[in-house]
C-alpha cells in the first residue's frame, strides 16, 4: 500500500517531464518507476558483522502460528517463545515458563517467568497463553491447527474444534498471571515433550484483536521471543531485529536475522558461494558429493526425525491382502536405496519410529533382522501365494509429487520390485496439489509420504497409523494399536513405555499399511563463522543460539 | 482520434470480461483446490474455511460475487500469501517487474534498433555475419543457462556483482537480470530491423534520396528510419507486456521478489484469486498496448489515419 500512495505523490513530482518535447514516453516511465523506489541500500553480499543470512526455502504463506505456516516456521521459532524450546539433544528445556509441575500427569501448572516481555514492552502472562491456546482450538480460526490439541489430548479440544462447546471451554486456564494450568483428556508422561511447536506460541491478544488482517505485518507486529519482525517482503527477504525488551537479550548476538525465501536451490547455492547467505535451507542434489569432499565442515547432513516411506492403499484390492502388502515391503533393498540411490547419509528404516529416536530390540523374528537375500524369498513366496507369478505379474501403480529426487528414487523401488517379484509398476508423478486431492479422495494404490516426528517421542510417528489418522486414508484400523499407544500416553516409566511402543511397531508390521523406507537427512551448508550451530533431529535452529565470529 | 481510443475502450470491456469468464472457470476446473493439504484437515475446520471464501456457495454465485468486487476493483484474498489481499502483492511486484521490464525494453530497442540498421547498411560483410550470429545466438540460447553462467562468472568469480536479491532495485541488483532478458530481445529486434530496414533501403524514394546526394546519415535518419519501424512496432507492443509482467525464469535465479514468482505461487497452489487478478492485468495491459500501437501506427505510418 505504501508503494501506491508513493506513486501518486510522485506524479506531481514528475509532470514537468511530460513538458519535454520528444523525450521517449517510455524514458518518462523509466524515470517514473526509479523514482518510485528506495534509494538503494547496502549490498547484501556485504553484510555487516553480526547479521545472520539463512535460506528459507520459499516464502513463508503466513506469519500467524496457529494457522498452517507450513514455510514460516523457522522464523516462527525465532520471533515466538513457546512455554518450553528444544534444545540440541531434543529434549525440552524452559523458555517462558520457568518450571513446571503435575500431581496426576493430567494437570499441568506451568510457573511463567515474571521477566517475560513482549516486543512492546508489556508483560507476557498466562493470560496470553490461554488467549492464544483458545484461538488455536476455535474453529473459527481460519488454517487452525487445532488439531495439534487435539492430538496431544489437551482437554475439550476436540469438542471445540468441532464447533459443540465454545473456545472458553477448552482445559486451559490462568491461575494467576504468572501461573498457567492445563487439563489433559488423560494422563500424559511426555506432555511436557510437545509444548516446543510453533503453534502453541503465545500471543498478544490486543495486537491481534486490533488489527485483524494486518497484524502479522512489520508495522504492528508484538512478539515475545528473541526477535521482532523488522520487515517483510513478499518473496524477497524476513528481516528480524532483536526483542529489545527480551528476558534474556543479552544472550542475542546478532544484530538481525534475514531469511531469504528462495526456492530454486542451485540459485540458493550460489547465493551461499558469493556469501550473501550464511545457512541454506537445502543443498542441490548434484552438489552434495562434491561438496562433502571439498568443503566437509560446511556440509550438514544430520538424520533427523522423518522416514521416508510407501503407504499402501488397504481399502481396495489387490492391497487389502497383507502378506501381499509385505511381499513389496521386503522386496525393497534398503541399502542399495540409501547408499546408490540417495547416498546422503540416509539410514534404511524398518520401523516408524527413527531408530535415531528410539532404538528398540526389535526380536529375531521382525523382518529387519534378516538379510535382504531373506526378505527376498519370503517376498518372493508371499507373492505367489497370493497368486502371482511371473507368468501373471501384478500390475501396480505409485503416485507421488512430481520432483527430480522423487523420480530417481520412486524408479529405484519399481526396478526393486520388478527384479524380485516380476511386478510391472506404473510410475505417475502428479502436481503437488493434484497428488494431495487423489490421496484425500482414496485415488491410489502405491503413494510416497514423509513421516516427520512433531516431537521427540516416538508417540509422534506412531499416532499417524491411529485408527482416526489412518482410517480415513489407508484403511488402518485397529483398536489394539489404538489401546497400546493410549497406554505409553500415560506410562511414566521410560523403559515400560518403549516396550509398549515396541509392541505396537510388531502390531503394525502384522499388517504393513505403510512401509517404511528410510530415514531422512536435512541437508544444509552452513558458513565456518556462524558459531554455535548445532544439528537438532526436529530441524529447530533457534538464531538465538547462533553468532557469527570475526572472519 | 478520440473516438477511436474511446471506441478502444468499449471494445476492451466485453474481452476482458470474456476473458474473466474463461479464467474463472478453468482455475476452477483444474483439480485440487487452494486449501489441499498434505494433512487431512478436521471437515469442521474445512466447511469454515470455505464458508470463509464462499466456497460453500453455488459456482455462479461465487462468479457473480468476484465480478461485483472486481467492479469495485477488489481482487480478492490471497490463498497462498494468506496474509495479504491479491491487490495489495500486485501492487509492490508490478513496480519490480515494471522497472527491470522497462530497462530491458529499452536497452534492447536502443540497441536492437542500431544493430539491426548497421547488420542492414553493411549487409553480407563481416559486420553484418557477426552482429546476425550474436543475435540468433541470444535467441536460442535460453536465459536459464546463460543467468547462472553470468552469476557465476560475475558474482562468483569475480565478486563484482551480488548473485541476486532485489534491494530496492539498486543498480548493481538490477544488471544481471537486465542482461539474461534483454540478450534475446535485443537479437529478436536487431533480427526484424535488419528485414524491414533493407526493404526500405532498395525501395525508389531511397534511391531517389541518394540520387539526389543525401549524405547516408540523413537517408537513414530521415527518409528509412520511420518506415523500416513499421514491422516493429505491431511487434512491440505484445513484447513490452511480456517484459513489464516479469519473467519467471529470471525471477527464480536472482530471487526478484515481481511478477513472476506471484504467476507460479498462484497456479501451483490454485490461488484462484492471485491467478485471476494477474490474468486479468496481463489482459488488460495486453488490449493498452495493443491500442497504443495502433495509434502509433498513425504517426509512423502516413498512409494509415484514425477519424
Amino acid at each position: 500500500m505504501d508503494r501506491v500512495t508513493l506513486i501518486c505523490r510522485n506524479c506531481s513530482r514528475l509532470a514537468w517531464l511530460k513538458g519535454i518535447r520528444g523525450l521517449p514516453a517510455y524514458v518518462v516511465m523509466l524515470l517514473f518507476v526509479s523514482a518510485c523506489s528506495d534509494p538503494g541500500t547496502q549490498m547484501q553480499g556485504q553484510t555487516s558483522g553480526k547479521q545472520l543470512v539463512r535460506g528459507n526455502y520459499a516464502e513463508p504463506n503466513t506469519l500467524d502460528p496457529a494457522a498452517q505456516p507450513g514455510l514460516g516456521i523457522h522464523i516462527l521459532r525465532d520471533m515466538y517463545e513457546g512455554l518450553v524450546r528444544s534444545g540440541p539433544d531434543g529434549n525440552v528445556q524452559p523458555a517462558a515458563a520457568e518450571r513446571w509441575e503435575s500431581e496426576d500427569l493430567r494437570v499441568y501448572t506451568f510457573h511463567l517467568r515474571k521477566d517475560a516481555r513482549w516486543s512492546n514492552g508489556d508483560p507476557v502472562t498466562a493470560q496470553d497463553f490461554v488467549y492464544s491456546w483458545r484461538r488455536l482450538a476455535s474453529p473459527a480460526t481460519p488454517d487452525g491447527r487445532s488439531w495439534y490439541l487435539t492430538s496431544i489430548q489437551v482437554k475439550n479440544a476436540r469438542q471445540v474444534a468441532a464447533g459443540d462447546l465454545p473456545p472458553e471451554r477448552l482445559g486451559v486456564r490462568a491461575l494467576d498471571p504468572y501461573r498457567f494450568e492445563i487439563t489433559l483428556e488423560q494422563p500424559s508422561a511426555f506432555f511436557v515433550d510437545t509444548l516446543a511447536h510453533h503453534a502453541l506460541f503465545p500471543l498478544h491478544r490486543a495486537t491481534v484483536e486490533g488489527h485483524p488482517d494486518l497484524w502479522t505485518r512489520p508495522r504492528y507486529h508484538v512478539s515475545n521471543g528473541a526477535f521482532r519482525l523488522d520487515e517483510w517482503s513478499v518473496n524477497e527477504r524476513v528481516v528480524l531485529v532483536p526483542n529489545e525488551h527480551y528476558w534474556d537479550r543479552e544472550n542475542v548476538h546478532l544484530d538481525s536475522v534475514v531469511f531469504l525465501p528462495i526456492s530454486s536451490l542451485t540459485a540458493e547455492f550460489n547465493r551461499y558461494r558469493a556469501g550473501d547467505l550464511h545457512i541454506t535451507g537445502s543443498i542441490p542434489p548434484a552438489q552434495f558429493d562434491r561438496l562433502r569432499a571439498s568443503v566437509p565442515a560446511e556440509v550438514r547432513a544430520p538424520l533427523v526425525a522423518a522416514t521416508f516411506m510407501l503407504d499402501f492403499n488397504g481399502k481396495q484390492p489387490p492391497l487389502d491382502d497383507s502378506n501381499l502388502r509385505k511381499a513389496l515391503a521386503y522386496a525393497i533393498d534398503r541399502d542399495t536405496l540409501t547408499s546408490n540411490v540417495l547416498g546422503r547419509g540416509e539410514r534404511p528404516a524398518y520401523t516408524l519410529t527413527p531408530a535415531t529416536m528410539r532404538a528398540y530390540e526389535l526380536p529375531d523374528s521382525h523382518w529387519s533382522q534378516w538379510s535382504q537375500q531373506e526378505r527376498e524369498r519370503v517376498a518372493l513366496r508371499l507373492y505367489r501365494e497370493a497368486g502371482y507369478s511371473i507368468a501373471q505379474p501384478l500390475k501396480l501403480e505409485i503416485k507421488y509429487p512430481a520432483d527430480e529426487a522423487n523420480n530417481a528414487k520412486v524408479g529405484a523401488i519399481a526396478a526393486m520390485w520388478k527384479r524380485v517379484l516380476g511386478i510391472e509398476t506404473k510410475l505417475t508423478h502428479l502436481e503437488e496439489k493434484v497428488f494431495s486431492d487423489h490421496i484425500r479422495s482414496g485415488d491410489y494404490q502405491v503413494s510416497t509420504w514423509n513421516l516427520w516426528a512433531e516431537f521427540n517421542e516416538p508417540y509422534s510417528p506412531l499416532s499417524a497409523s491411529l485408527s482416526e489418522e489412518s482410517g480415513p486414508v489407508n484403511g488402518y484400523r485397529d483398536s489394539t494399536y489404538d489401546q497400546l499407544l493410549a497406554q505409553a500416553m500415560k506410562t511414566v516409566d521410560t523403559t515400560v513405555r518403549n516396550a509398549i511402543y515396541l509392541q505396537a511397531e510388531l502390531r503394525f508390521a502384522e499388517d504393513l499399511r505403510s512401509v517404511p523406507l528410510y530415514q531422512v537427512t536435512d541437508r544444509k551448508l552452513v558458513k565456518p563463522f556462524v558459531n554455535g550451530y548445532s544439528d537438532h533431529m526436529l530441524g529447530f535452529i533457534y538464531s538465538k543460539d547462533l553468532s557469527i565470529i570475526d572472519h | 482520434m478520440l473516438s477511436f481510443i474511446l471506441r478502444r475502450i468499449l471494445e476492451a470491456i466485453p474481452t476482458l470480461l470474456i476473458l474473466i469468464t474463461i479464467s474463472f472457470f478453468l482455475i476452477r476446473f483444474a483439480p485440487g483446490s487452494p486449501f489441499t493439504t498434505e494433512r487431512k484437515m478436521p471437515p469442521e475446520v474445512l466447511a469454515n474455511i470455505e464458508a470463509k471464501y464462499g466456497f460453500d456457495k453455488p459456482l455462479y454465485e461465487q462468479y457473480w460475487s468476484y465480478i461485483s468486487g472486481l467492479a469495485q476493483g477488489d481482487l480478492g484474498p490471497s490463498f497462498v500469501y494468506k496474509d495479504y489481499s491479491v491487490s495489495e502483492l500486485v501492487a509492490t511486484a508490478f513496480p519490480v517487474s515494471l522497472k527491470i521490464g522497462l530497462t530491458v525494453f529499452v536497452v534492447s530497442v536502443v540497441l536492437g534498433v542500431f544493430l539491426g540498421i548497421l547488420a542492414a547498411l553493411y549487409q553480407n560483410t563481416w559486420a553484418d555475419y557477426t552482429i546476425m550470429s550474436f543475435s540468433v545466438a541470444g535467441i536460442v540460447i535460453p536465459s536459464y543457462v546463460v543467468a547462472p553462467l553470468l552469476i557465476l562468472l560475475f558474482a562468483i568469480y569475480l565478486k563484482w556483482l551480488p548473485a541476486g536479491g532485489w534491494n530496492d532495485g539498486g543498480w548493481q541488483y538490477m544488471l544481471l537480470p537486465v542482461v539474461a532478458m534483454a540478450k534475446g530481445f535485443t537479437g529478436y529486434i536487431a533480427r526484424i530491423m535488419r528485414g524491414s530496414m533493407i526493404e526500405v533501403l532498395n525501395q525508389d524514394f531511397i534511391r531517389t534520396a541518394r540520387a539526389k546526394g543525401l549524405p547516408t546519415r540523413t537517408i537513414m535518419l530521415r527518409h528509412a528510419l520511420r518506415p523500416a519501424m513499421m514491422p516493429l512496432a505491431s511487434v512491440l507492443g505484445p513484447a513490452m507486456v511480456g517484459v513489464i509482467t516479469g519473467s519467471v525464469v529470471i525471477e527464480n535465479i536472482f530471487g526478484i521478489p515481481g511478477m513472476g514468482q506471484l504467476f507460479v505461487n498462484g497456479a501451483l497452489n490454485r490461488d484462484y484469486s492471485m491467478v485471476l487478478g494477474l490474468t486479468i492485468l496481463v489482459g488488460a495491459l495486453t488490449i493498452a498496448f495493443n491500442a497504443i500501437v495502433d495509434i502509433a501506427y498513425a504517426y509512423i505510418d502516413p498512409k494509415i489515419r484514425y477519424s
